[in-house]
């Protein structure tokens, strides 16, 4: 029987796109500025408009690289779609009311040498009628790298461009769920967005002792939901709690809403 | 004694909402998204990660090879596997996002392997999300896994896998 040889090699290297472009305006960086562990950088990361239908925006994105190697990137633009409560990316033009396929990006591609910079400009228009609440701006290579023996992976990244239109967000929050990890309580929270703009909620889970004692306060990261997304949020005490009778405190809020849920349960054997 | 317990129970509530508030306030503008490559303390050497350049050889593998340190093979009825472990590590400077996604891509199509991290198979032509949910400033182990069935052609699985942040 005929056995596969596989010479598998991984690096840390960039996967390499042929570009037309150059980068738009940053001259190289110093060498002594390459960061040791490959990375790539953008900036910024999340842009949040708030449009009318019909508007267009023009907004600027840089991407450092911080790779040993040259990097090569197409920049591609896709929807954000949610779709049975979870966020999708699809192409431009694939879904109604595209906003993607009214993106222009200028340069189309960047060749970014090591520790380099490059930046790129984004026309966005707002179509008259869309569902659609956010873009992704990724910038992707999307060849192998000739030189690498055997697998290598690419290091790529992309910005979020979300959209507030006229509509409403509608924070709803399920109820808390309480889970005994040993002498530690555990919780999980499910959060859904029902309106039809997107929205950030941020929160605390709490958990009170049978006194009225604060035991652990945990501040949750900011969540963005899109209109329709759904999202598991879960935490748990930092430390071992004594044996005892526990409540737990939900708190999110989102624009002007604000949700409390509460749930309580029994650690340890009761007294 | 229960109505002191009440008062004291309504004053943790206050300072959980108190907290909330605070929370709120902190939002800022400005946001710098960065992903590295991270080595994993059980993986594979990998190069490019805290070396400036080069690469680690898994050398030649078989079903019957003694895996390389970081790795592991596999065998099934039919066809082996490789399995090590790398790691990404994402930082954001400020923003309204709490975490990240990662998603894959195989830079060209595998007619013969199939390629998986953390137990999604990776297309080319398609991102997939691998992780739906980062976490910022904490270094990620990710699982790759390439089954090879028996009879694939020998020689060097070269490819390419592409990996995509952006921020939730």
């Amino acid at each position: 029987m005929r056995e596969g040889l596989a010479a598998v090699l991984l690096t840390g290297s960039l996967a390499f796109v042929s570009a037309e472009a150059r980068p738009a305006v940053d001259p190289v960086a110093h060498p002594s500025s390459i960061i040791r562990t490959p990375s790539v950088s953008i900036e910024p990361a999340v842009v949040e408009l708030d449009a009318g239908a019909g508007t267009s925006f023009l907004r600027e994105i840089s991407v450092r690289n911080g790779t040993p190697f040259e990097l090569q990137f197409n920049v591609v633009v896709e929807d954000v779609l949610v779709h049975g409560g979870k966020r999708l990316f699809r192409p431009a033009g694939e879904s109604r009311g595209s906003i993607a396929a009214t993106v222009v990006v200028d340069p189309a591609a960047l060749v970014l040498q090591p520790g380099q910079s490059g930046r790129v400009s984004v026309l966005i228009t707002i179509p008259h009628e869309t569902a659609i609440r956010a873009v992704a701006i990724f910038f992707r290579s999307r060849t192998n790298d000739a030189s690498a023996r055997g697998p290598a992976i690419s290091l790529n990244i992309g910005a979020l461009v979300t959209l507030r239109l006229s509509g409403k967000p509608d924070l709803f929050s399920g109820p808390v769920l309480l889970r005994e990890e040993g002498s530690r309580i555990s919780l999980v929270q499910t959060l859904t967005n029902r309106g039809s703009e997107l929205l950030i909620a941020k929160g605390t889970f709490a958990l009170v002792g049978e006194g009225g004692e604060l035991h652990t306060l945990v501040h949750l990261p900011p969540t963005r939901l899109l209109p329709g997304e759904t999202t598991n949020l879960e935490a748990e005490s930092p430390r071992a709690l004594p044996p005892g009778r526990y409540r737990a405190i939900s708190t999110f809020a989102s624009d002007e809403r604000l949700v409390v849920r509460e749930a309580s349960m029994q650690l340890g054997e009761p007294k | 004694m229960k109505r002191n317990a009440r008062l004291r129970s309504l004053w943790a509530v206050r300072i959980v909402f108190f907290c909330v508030a605070a929370w709120f306030a902190s939002s800022a503008a400005g946001q710098t998204l960065t992903l590295s490559l991270q080595q994993d303390p059980g993986g594979i050497t990998l190069s490019g990660s805290g070396t400036e350049s080069g690469s680690v050889d898994f050398g030649f593998l078989s079903r019957h090879a003694v895996a390389p340190s970081g790795a592991t093979i596999s065998t099934s009825n039919g066809s082996w596997s490789l399995t090590t472990q790398f790691a990404v590590k994402a930082t954001l400077t400020s923003g309204t996002s709490g975490s990240y996604r990662l998603q894959a891509e195989l830079g060209s199509s595998d007619a013969w392997r199939t390629w998986k991290i953390n137990g999604n198979s990776i297309p080319s032509g398609l991102a997939v999300d691998v992780m739906q949910n980062g976490a910022y400033d904490s270094v990620l182990g990710q699982s790759l896994m390439i089954a090879i069935p028996d009879g694939s052609p020998s020689g060097a699985i070269d490819n390419t896998i592409h990996l995509t942040a952006i921020a939730n």
